[in-house]
């Protein structure tokens, strides 16, 4: 059985500055449908949102629409996948305004939440899992920066971030952090839904991953993706015992392309699909360079192993799996 | 590391054989006013190690160069295996002939995983494929018929496919060869009934691949010495 990650009804994901989440490769966000593990998605497309009239100091309210319509385009652009989105106006209702029947993006103040850049809520329709709406504020309490300035956080780069989690998508734990004073510092990334944002003046984030176009390309497949890609699927043990929540990351050896996902149930069990066909090899890491509760809405997650490369050479085929195997670890 | 492929060892030792040994007595010339035109052999020999690329998993570096962060660095490479091949071929004149070949082997594909930035031990992860290479290319006799030995140099091109056990994955990449060897005739009471000449066939050859498996690491080269069995008809 699949356990829950991070969603039921009315969730916020957020971005932080400085401290905070670690991320794990591209995962989905899902709530539970009839007790039924079910991700979330938009039900239709294209995609309405809107724009707030907030500004925020170096950013006018028309850098904004237009910082967020490239965002919005870059998940749009991805060729396999299948999502649209539509501008659908400027509006006088504020991102914090739920259940309002309008996805609105726009600048907030929220100086109480001294680490959080941005974040995402969602109105979900329980009975089907399907996404109603979604909000996006972006916290005036930091300097922004529509042009990739250095003396503020690029507003296009953390957007393309909160737009990931609009469409469905949880955090990834593609990157490595440090501690430094006050929480944790991203030291680098491979994907754009990664929990913790570059530094000011950085516009990497702009540029969707491997990563981040497998999970799109899941969560919305064009047409003909699911023959043309394949998975990988097996579980990690340490002993006899399956490890929840052990990050798992796929190298393609003929493009570098990293692609992650997680052990989703105590099995140990994990599948990270979208992988273009070829030669893959394996590392399992444990949800260490963050907080868990970035990832997972359940205790147990068991990070008390080593980093380990599986000791064979993975095939991905097109349009299946290869066999299951078995990452095993030891303790640290 | 890469071990000295058994064929740089063969070539020379065929070709100077080749070189110094007197031609075959007169007596045992067969003097035909056509030669045979088609050819047959099969036999086995060793293909050498080869260098898949190497390349490192990098993450974005969160400053403004963009420069790569290593997680961990990969080596890719094909071990050496044994081969057999089977071949046809066609002599168009007396010193050309064209010809085609399969070859299969067994190589295991091993990839060399290390420097993890955090600390993951070194692993070498490997897996074993079936390898079909699929080449047509000609030969070019140096010397006649009347001699015994008779070295020759070839060349050509085509593909090798390498497939996981399984059957869940083949990469196709594109191969060529550039090669020498000897044809060893052998005396006509051993030429089975049918056959117009028999003999043994001693190959060198250099391949070069490029693109499935190999294509990080632009043109992979190797080394395969094969010995045949040949009948011609």
């Amino acid at each position: 059985m699949i356990r829950g990650l991070l969603a039921s009804g009315l969730l916020t994901l957020a971005l932080v500055a400085a401290a905070g989440a670690p991320l794990s490769a591209y995962l989905r966000l899902t709530v539970s449908v009839r007790g039924r593990v079910t991700p979330i998605t938009w039900g239709s497309s294209p995609v309405r949102w809107f724009s707030s009239t907030a500004s925020a100091p170096g950013v006018t309210s028309a850098q904004f629409q237009t910082a967020l319509a490239a965002a919005f385009d870059t998940w749009e652009a991805v060729p396999t996948a299948g999502i649209a989105f539509t501008f659908a106006g400027v509006t006088p209702a504020t991102p914090s305004e739920d259940n309002d029947g309008l996805s609105v993006m726009g600048f907030e103040a929220h100086s109480d939440l001294d680490r959080t850049l941005a974040a995402t809520g969602f109105t979900l329709d329980t009975v089907t899992g399907a996404i109603v709406e979604s909000d996006v504020f972006f916290n005036t309490a930091f300097p922004w920066s529509a042009s990739g300035a250095s003396n503020g956080f690029d507003l296009q780069s953390v957007a393309t971030h909160e737009i990931g989690h609009l469409i469905g998508l949880g955090h990834s734990l593609l990157g490595e952090t440090e501690m430094e004073a006050g929480g944790r510092r991203v030291i680098a990334a491979a994907s754009v839904m990664f929990p913790i944002a570059f530094g000011r003046g950085i516009t990497l984030g702009r540029t969707l991953q491997p990563d981040d176009v497998a999970g799109v390309s899941v969560s919305y497949p064009a047409g003909g993706f699911a023959d043309a890609t394949g998975s990988v699927q097996g579980r990690v043990r340490l002993g006899s015992r399956g490890l929840f929540g052990a990050h798992v990351v796929a190298f393609a050896l003929g493009t570098g392309a990293l692609v992650g996902g997680f052990a989703l149930n105590d099995e140990g069990e994990f599948v990270i699909a979208g992988l273009p066909p070829g030669s893959y090899v394996i590392r399992a890491e444990p949800l260490d360079d963050a907080a868990t509760d970035s990832f997972f809405d359940e205790p147990g997650i068991d990070t008390g192993f080593r980093v380990t490369f599986l000791d064979r050479v993975v095939a991905v085929p097109a349009g299946g799996a290869g066999p299951s195997f078995d990452v095993t670890v030891t303790p640290k | 590391m890469m071990r000295p492929p058994l064929g740089f060892v063969l070539a020379p030792a065929a070709l100077a054989a080749a070189l110094l040994l007197p031609p075959a007595p007169a007596s045992a010339q067969a003097r035909r006013t056509s030669f045979p035109r088609v050819e047959v052999g099969g036999g086995g020999g060793v293909a050498g190690a080869v260098s898949l690329g190497a390349r490192d998993a990098n993450l974005l570096t969160n400053n403004a160069a963009g420069s790569p962060f290593r997680l961990f660095a990969t080596a890719t490479r094909l071990q050496p295996a044994a081969v057999v091949e089977v071949r046809l071929g066609y002599r168009a004149t007396p010193r050309l002939t064209t010809e085609g070949r399969l070859t299969v082997g067994r190589p295991s594909l091993r990839v060399s995983l290390s420097a993890d930035a955090e600390n993951a031990a070194p692993v070498e992860a490997a897996s074993t494929l079936t390898e079909y290479v699929i080449e047509g290319g000609a030969t070019w006799r140096l010397a006649g018929d009347q001699r015994r030995w008779i070295p020759f140099a070839s060349g050509g091109a085509g593909m090798a496919r390498h497939v996981y056990d399984g059957r869940t994955l083949a990469e196709t990449a594109v191969s060529g060869y550039a090669g020498a060897g000897t044809l060893y005739a052998l005396g006509s009471a051993r030429v089975p009934a049918g056959a117009r000449r028999s003999g043994l066939r001693f190959d060198v050859r250099l391949h070069v691949m490029h693109g499935g498996l190999a294509e990080d690491a632009g043109l992979a080269s190797r080394v395969a010495a094969t010995a045949s069995i040949f009948l011609a008809f």
